[in-house]
C-alpha cells in the first residue's frame, strides 16, 4: 500500500489562502500522477509541496525573480499536460519534479547568457508568510544536510557540481572555463555526483514515511 | 563515442550538464543501458538533493493562484511533451516505470512494454485508474464510505462476458489506492462491487464504480 507522506507534504511555499489539504496523505508519486491527468486539487498540492523549493532553485540558476516565476509555472503546467508519465526509473517524485525546472532554468540562462556561477550564497527568507513550522524545519534540515554533505567534497569536486548545478555551464563549457580537457572534466563530474550521493546517504525523509 | 565512455555522461545528464548532441547520444545509449538507467534514477535524486542547498526563497503568493488559472486555460489543449522526456519508445518500458508508481508503488513495468501509463477516468465515484502499457494497474478511488458489517469492496477486471477477481479492499470515505491483483489488458473495465466479507468468485451486483475502458 502507499507510503504515506507524515512531515514533508506541508505547505512550503506562499499563498494567500489556505485551501482544504485532503490529498496531504498521498505520496509525491501518487500526487504527480494525480496532477497529469489534470486533478486541480492535485496541482494545488503538488505546488505546495514543491513550490518553494522549486522556486528557490529557479532564483539561484536565473538570479531574477520574475524569470524564475515563469520557470517555475512552466514546470508546474508542463507537469499538467502529462508530462508527468515520463519518471527516470527509480528518482523520486519530488527529484524527477526539480530536474524540470533545473532543466528550464538552465535552458534559460544559457539562452540568455546570464550565467552566474557565485559561490553559495545565504540569504535571508523574507517575513510574511506563514509557512507550517514542519515545513520550514524541513526545509532547513534538508539544505543543512545538503551542504554539509557538499562541505566535505574535495574543493574541485564542489565546485565543479555547483558550476555545473547552478551555474549552468555545460561540461564542455567547464573544460574551456577551468582550463582542464574534456574527458577529465566527464570522469571528475562523475565522480563528484556519485561521491555526493554516497555523502548524503540514505535520505532521512524515508523515515517519516509508514506503511500500511 | 564507445559505451564505456557513455557511462561516465549519466552525471552530466543528470545535471543538465551535456551538450545536445551529446544529450541525445547519451539518451539513445540509456535505450539500450540497463546500468545507466538504474544509475540515472540515484544520481537524479541526488541532483535533486542539491537543489535544496539552493538559498531560500519565497515565490509570491499570487505565483500559486496563476499556475492554477493558466492549467485551467488550457485544459483543453495538449501539448506535446518536450523532446527531452521523448525517449525511444523502448526506452521507455525500463526508463519510465512512471508516475503510476503512483502510490509510493514503484510498478514493475515490463520488459515488453512500449509505452508509459496512461490514467483513465472513473464512473461512480472521483478517482482514476492508473495502467502501464503491460497492464499493471492501480486504482484511486475517494468518497467510497466504509463497507457495512459482513461485506467489503472487491475490485474485478472487467471482459466481455467475464470478470476476473482483482482484489479486496476497505474504504473510509477519503482516497483509497488499491494495486490490484490481476493485470488489466486492453479493452477491460475495472469495476468495484461491494461483496460479502471474504470476496466473492463472481460479481452479485453492478459495479458502483467502472473505469473507462482501457
Amino acid at each position: 500500500m502507499a507510503g504515506r507522506r507524515l512531515l514533508a507534504s506541508g505547505a512550503r511555499s506562499g499563498r494567500a489562502t489556505p485551501m482544504p489539504r485532503e490529498l496531504a496523505h498521498l505520496s509525491d508519486e501518487a500526487v504527480v500522477a494525480l496532477v497529469s491527468r489534470s486533478d486541480e486539487a492535485a496541482l494545488v498540492e503538488l505546488y505546495d509541496r514543491f513550490g518553494g523549493a522549486a522556486y528557490a532553485l529557479a532564483r539561484r540558476i536565473v538570479r531574477d525573480p520574475e524569470l524564475a516565476e515563469d520557470v517555475v509555472q512552466e514546470s508546474f503546467l508542463s507537469v499538467w499536460r502529462g508530462a508527468g508519465r515520463f519518471v527516470p526509473e527509480r528518482a523520486r517524485a519530488s527529484s524527477w519534479l526539480l530536474t524540470l525546472v533545473h532543466r528550464r532554468a538552465v535552458d534559460l540562462v544559457r539562452r540568455e547568457q546570464r550565467r552566474r556561477a557565485d559561490p553559495l550564497g545565504e540569504a535571508a527568507l523574507p517575513d510574511g508568510d506563514e509557512r507550517s513550522a514542519a515545513d520550514e524545519a524541513w526545509l532547513r534540515l534538508e539544505r543543512e544536510r545538503v551542504q554539509e554533505a557538499l562541505a566535505r567534497l574535495p574543493d574541485q569536486q564542489r565546485e565543479l557540481l555547483e558550476l555545473a548545478y547552478f551555474g549552468g555551464f555545460t561540461q564542455s563549457q567547464l573544460a574551456e572555463r577551468l582550463g582542464r580537457p574534456l574527458g577529465t572534466i566527464k570522469s571528475q563530474m562523475f565522480a563528484a555526483l556519485a561521491r555526493l550521493r554516497e555523502l548524503l546517504g540514505p535520505d532521512p525523509r524515508e523515515e517519516s514515511w509508514t506503511t500500511s | 563515442m564507445d559505451d564505456e565512455l557513455m557511462h561516465e555522461l549519466v552525471a552530466g545528464y543528470a545535471l543538465d550538464a551535456l551538450e545536445p548532441e551529446q544529450e541525445r547520444a547519451f539518451e539513445a545509449h540509456l535505450a539500450r543501458c540497463a546500468e545507466c538507467r538504474e544509475q540515472l534514477g540515484g544520481l537524479t535524486d541526488t541532483a535533486g538533493a542539491l537543489a535544496h542547498a539552493a538559498p531560500p526563497a519565497r515565490p509570491p503568493a499570487e505565483l500559486r493562484a496563476r499556475i492554477l488559472e493558466s492549467a485551467r486555460a488550457e485544459r483543453a489543449g495538449v501539448i506535446p511533451l518536450r523532446p527531452r522526456w521523448a525517449y525511444p519508445a523502448a526506452a521507455l518500458a525500463a526508463v519510465a516505470s512512471c508516475a503510476a508508481v503512483a502510490l509510493g508503488v514503484w510498478i514493475a513495468v515490463g520488459s515488453g512494454t512500449q509505452r508509459g501509463l496512461t490514467a483513465l477516468a472513473l464512473h461512480g465515484a472521483p478517482g482514476s485508474l492508473v495502467r502501464s502499457s503491460s497492464g499493471r494497474a492501480t486504482l484511486v478511488v475517494s468518497g467510497l464510505p466504509a463497507a457495512p458489517a459482513g461485506k467489503t469492496y472487491e475490485a474485478w477486471v472487467m471482459l466481455p462476458g467475464r470478470a476476473l477477481p482483482a482484489g479486496l479492499f476497505a474504504a473510509n470515505g477519503r482516497t483509497v489506492i488499491v494495486t490490484l491483483r490481476r493485470d488489466v489488458p486492453t479493452g477491460a473495465i475495472v469495476g468495484v462491487t461491494l461483496e460479502r466479507a471474504g470476496g466473492s468468485p463472481q460479481p452479485t451486483g453492478t459495479p458502483l464504480v467502472t473505469s473507462a475502458r482501457t
